[in-house]
């Protein structure tokens, strides 16, 4: 997205685990239709194909039309893919917002009560939103984050103030403590969590004991 | 003798103006063919159905990729829905719930989640997409408020043409909504069920399109508990969601 959106987002985490038992997040042709046009053609012009990795790789996998919805709104496919951004970018901007996070995860519970009153309304005003805006597309601004009690849940919940990675610039090093498992790349950690229908990574504070 | 053809083809042109484009009573057709599709749909109690799945991606260069999956859906209302998904890359994931519980699975990446919601196939379903921000296309077809999800863009349904799609004459209507320009097909005898679904998306940039074709219909499927019940993989690891909060407009 090139402009700030107006609808703007932040992520919180929903805690989504069993042992919880609950949500913590808690033409021509009849009709007038004209059956020319560029894309009537079929053909694949004259242009010259661009290479590119497979789905994982260099290409975004989400977007409006992924929701297959008739409503017009997408699931995740309004964030843009953020891959080509560089890890390195963001873990500096991670690091530099450290000071700032404790502050956002005591303000996150407060903020998470408020979320589950205004949540609804938040909804409907991003449905409103979204129609106007018309996919303008592009990164939300992430957020303070919620905590709740299981362990996956603390380990997402102490750091989601930043955006989902869909990749790793690293060979990371694993490490399973309480049944999650985290991903080590240089001085940063990630833990997977579902993102918009798509498996992601995204950045938490070390494993106790790491 | 040319004077008269001109005259013809100033009468040929006038009649193309005068003569509506559409047909008097092809917008009733139309919409009497949503309707009574959507009607079909919400009332059938079970159903399953193959969906294979094309759509668009528009990156951020402007570059139009697709991609692709089949979606294998079993639904016994009001309460058990499962869909199964095998992408165009061979990974698969899916979706279970069994009235009280949602899971969706990821086969490749061995993980899992799960959210517990009782209620109906149709309250989950919303959920799913509004609140937990997950992907679940054409679920409106699968929903039993359809048929009032429908009423507001019949008056816009128009009969593009009769057509023969997979040697079946189905009827190709099209509709416009307020962001999404719709196209399905519908079979012109037996039961109104969509053989192939088409939607673009007008106002995202690069007007990209999702595109199903619906096949193997069964209204009668043997759909046992156990095919909606989640039991995870072996060796599969718990994950939580990410939400997206929305901060309120100022």
């Amino acid at each position: 997205m090139t402009g700030a959106p107006r609808g703007a987002a932040v992520w919180v985490t929903a805690l989504v685990i069993a042992v919880a038992g609950d949500v913590a997040a808690r033409g021509g042709g009849r009709g007038g239709y004209s059956r020319g046009g560029a894309a009537a053609a079929g053909s694949f012009g004259q242009g010259r194909a661009t290479s590119g990795t497979q789905r994982g790789g260099y290409y975004g996998t989400q977007g409006p039309a992924a929701s297959g919805t008739f409503a017009g709104r997408s699931s995740g496919g309004n964030r843009q893919d953020t891959r080509h951004e560089g890890m390195e970018q963001r873990r500096e901007q991670y690091q530099q917002n450290a000071q700032q996070r404790q502050q956002q995860r005591n303000d996150a519970r407060e903020d998470w009560q408020n979320y589950g009153t205004n949540r609804r309304e938040d909804w409907q005003d991003y449905a409103d939103d979204h129609y106007d805006d018309h996919y303008d597309g592009g990164e939300y601004p992430y957020g303070a984050a919620v905590v709740a009690g299981a362990a996956v849940g603390a380990a997402v919940g102490t750091a989601v103030a930043t955006p989902p990675y869909w990749t790793l610039d690293c060979i990371p090093n694993t490490v399973v403590v309480g049944g999650t498992t985290y991903y080590q790349c240089g001085s940063a950690w990630y833990v997977r969590a579902y993102s918009g229908g798509d498996v992601a990574y995204t950045m938490v504070n070390p494993p106790t004991g790491y | 003798m040319r004077q008269t053809r001109g005259a013809l083809l100033v009468v040929a042109v006038l009649g193309a103006v005068i003569v509506p484009s559409t047909a008097p009573g092809e917008e009733n057709r139309a919409a009497a063919r949503l309707e009574a599709m959507a009607t079909f749909l919400a009332k059938a109690q079970r159903l399953s159905v193959t969906i294979d799945c094309a759509y668009d991606v528009v990156q951020d260069s402007g570059e139009k990729i697709e991609f692709g999956e089949r979606r294998v859906v079993a639904l016994r209302r009001p309460d058990h829905a499962r869909i199964d998904v095998t992408r165009r890359d061979g990974s698969r994931r899916g979706l279970l719930f069994d009235g009280t519980q949602l899971a969706v699975f990821d086969l490749d990446e061995k993980v899992y989640a799960t959210v517990s919601k009782p209620g109906t196939v149709d309250a989950a379903f919303d959920y799913f997409v509004n609140d937990l921000n997950m992907r679940l296309p054409l679920r409106e077809i699968l929903k039993t408020d359809f048929p009032r999800e429908l009423k507001d863009v019949l008056g816009s349904a128009r009969l593009v043409g009769e057509e023969q799609l997979g040697g079946a004459a189905t009827d190709h209507i099209a509709f416009r909504g307020h962001t999404t320009d719709a196209q399905l097909w519908i079979p012109r005898d037996g039961d109104p069920l969509p053989k192939r679904i088409v939607i673009t998306y007008r106002l995202a940039g690069g007007q990209p399109q999702f595109e199903a074709d619906l096949g193997a219909w069964n209204l009668a499927p043997d759909l046992p508990d156990t095919l909606f019940t989640f039991t995870p993989a072996a060796g599969a690891e718990q994950i939580p969601i990410l939400v997206p909060r929305r901060e309120k407009k100022p």
